[in-house]
């Protein structure tokens, strides 16, 4: 027993060395399951907090860009209103009988959000929203700005939720080219945040500089059809099998403060359905 | 307990600096200084190793915490502050350090200064080699571990110009 308390003494400060090392490592490759535990993230109660008492002072510094964002979006949706509008009367008789039935479901809704937290100077970023369980936001929902995709919500708690974004290596995102309907998986390689890339097009497809790279709807995170990016530049992989296209993302993610988090009417069915097809 | 303060107020105030401010500016888009190890750098030689771990510990979960990067912070920041007192003996004898502050102006011939640069450096290598840890992108790895502590550096540099004055008054 003494040698035992001798040895301790010995060597106390090289084994507290290794426990708090057992304790950060452990951490760190827990960091999967990094979904279950609010406690160290930014979306736990104190941290929620200043980082929302920083975000009321730094909000102001990207106003500016912001406002002309909005108002861009609001010159597409107003364009986009007078042109289905104008198409919606040509489908509409003089007897005023409707022939085209306007589906009045709504599909899906957004949650306004703003960021309280970013990085983009990590492999893995994450991303911090004011929103949480209390205002509908659940894991897996997709998140946009008024540019392009943002990425997906990890991890929620009361107030405040995690994002996946497209700047994140362990993150892939279901898309297509819009012009052909050709699907891959956007996958960030954690070098220049400007860029990611569509991988798994198969080669064949014909591709060139500008095409337009939305979301493919294949998941429950993103309908059809939102904005990625535009392809910059396209390779075949090393192994010929496939193409890999450099996109340009639209969403500049050193900037965003204003997003979305989207609600997909099925997407509990649609998650449901493929867990039992996946069993 | 004034020098304590005196510690836990830089403790407090590099953390505040690093993750509010420094984490959201970026060099080039990937480099950026990584300064609250400061804190750990002048903590004083003459307290308990365990105590000087432990606030390692601390200083990097802290850091962890406030930029969802669990473990790596902390880790890099332990393995320093567990390292931290056989590199000062480098370059500085016993008797010398005695219990005195950690700067630039209380170590002679530049010492501060070789140890300061050989802790950084330790630290960003394995912060950025546990945040790469695939290996899979070496060339950005090699680069981001010189450019960052040259960053880092400059940064030490102007807190220790703070520091210069109050050191030799004490």
């Amino acid at each position: 027993m003494r040698n035992i308390l001798r040895f301790l003494a010995k060597y106390s400060t090289i084994l507290f060395f290794v426990l708090m090392q057992a304790i950060s490592l452990y951490l760190l490759f827990n960091y999967n399951n990094f979904q279950q535990s609010a406690l160290f993230s930014t979306a736990n109660r104190l941290n929620g907090w200043l980082f929302t008492v920083q975000e009321s002072v730094t909000g102001y510094f990207n106003l500016r860009e912001n406002n002309q964002g909005l108002l861009r979006q609001n010159n597409d949706l107003e364009l986009r209103i007078a042109n289905l509008e104008s198409a919606l009367r040509e489908y509409t008789d003089s007897t005023k009988i409707p022939l085209l039935r306007v589906k009045e479901a709504e599909e899906f809704s957004l949650i306004p959000a703003r960021v309280i937290k970013n990085s983009v100077t990590h492999y893995r970023n994450f991303i911090t929203l004011n929103v949480g369980k209390a205002d509908g936001v659940k894991p897996e929902m997709g998140v946009t700005n008024a540019d392009g995709i943002v990425g997906v919500v990890s991890l929620v708690t009361d107030h405040y939720s995690v994002v996946i974004p497209v700047l994140n290596r362990d993150q892939r995102f279901s898309c297509k080219l819009r012009n052909n309907n050709s699907t891959g998986s956007l996958v960030w390689d954690g070098f220049d945040r400007r860029f990611a890339f569509l991988e798994e097009i198969p080669p064949y497809v014909p591709v060139s500089k500008g095409d337009t790279v939305v979301t493919s709807g294949f998941s429950a995170v993103f309908p059809e059809g939102f904005m990625v990016g535009t392809v910059e530049d396209y390779k075949v992989s090393d192994d010929a099998n496939y193409l890999r296209l450099k996109v340009r993302l639209s969403t500049r993610f050193d900037a965003i403060s204003n997003v979305r988090v989207i609600w997909y009417k099925h997407r509990e069915e649609l998650k449901k359905l493929e867990e039992e097809a996946a069993l | 307990m004034m020098r304590y303060i005196n510690h836990i107020l830089w403790f407090l105030g590099l953390i505040i600096l690093q993750v509010f401010i420094l984490n959201n500016t970026h060099f080039l888009g990937m480099f950026l200084p990584i300064v609250y190890i400061y804190a750990l750098l002048r903590w004083p030689p003459d307290i308990s190793p365990t105590l000087a771990i432990l606030f390692g510990f601390l200083l990097g979960l802290s850091v962890d915490v406030l930029s969802d990067t669990p473990g790596m912070n902390a880790s890099a920041t332990t393995l320093i502050a567990f390292l931290r007192y056989p590199t000062l003996r480098l370059f500085v004898s016993k008797e010398e350090l005695g219990s005195r502050v950690i700067g630039e102006s209380t170590l002679a011939n530049g010492a501060f200064w070789k140890y300061t640069v050989l802790l950084v450096l330790i630290h960003h290598a394995t912060l950025f080699i546990l945040e790469d840890f695939s290996f899979s992108n070496s060339v950005l790895l090699l680069l981001k571990i010189p450019v960052c502590t040259l960053l880092t550096l400059i940064f030490i540099f102007a807190f220790e110009r703070i520091n210069v004055k109050k050191d030799a008054r004490d």
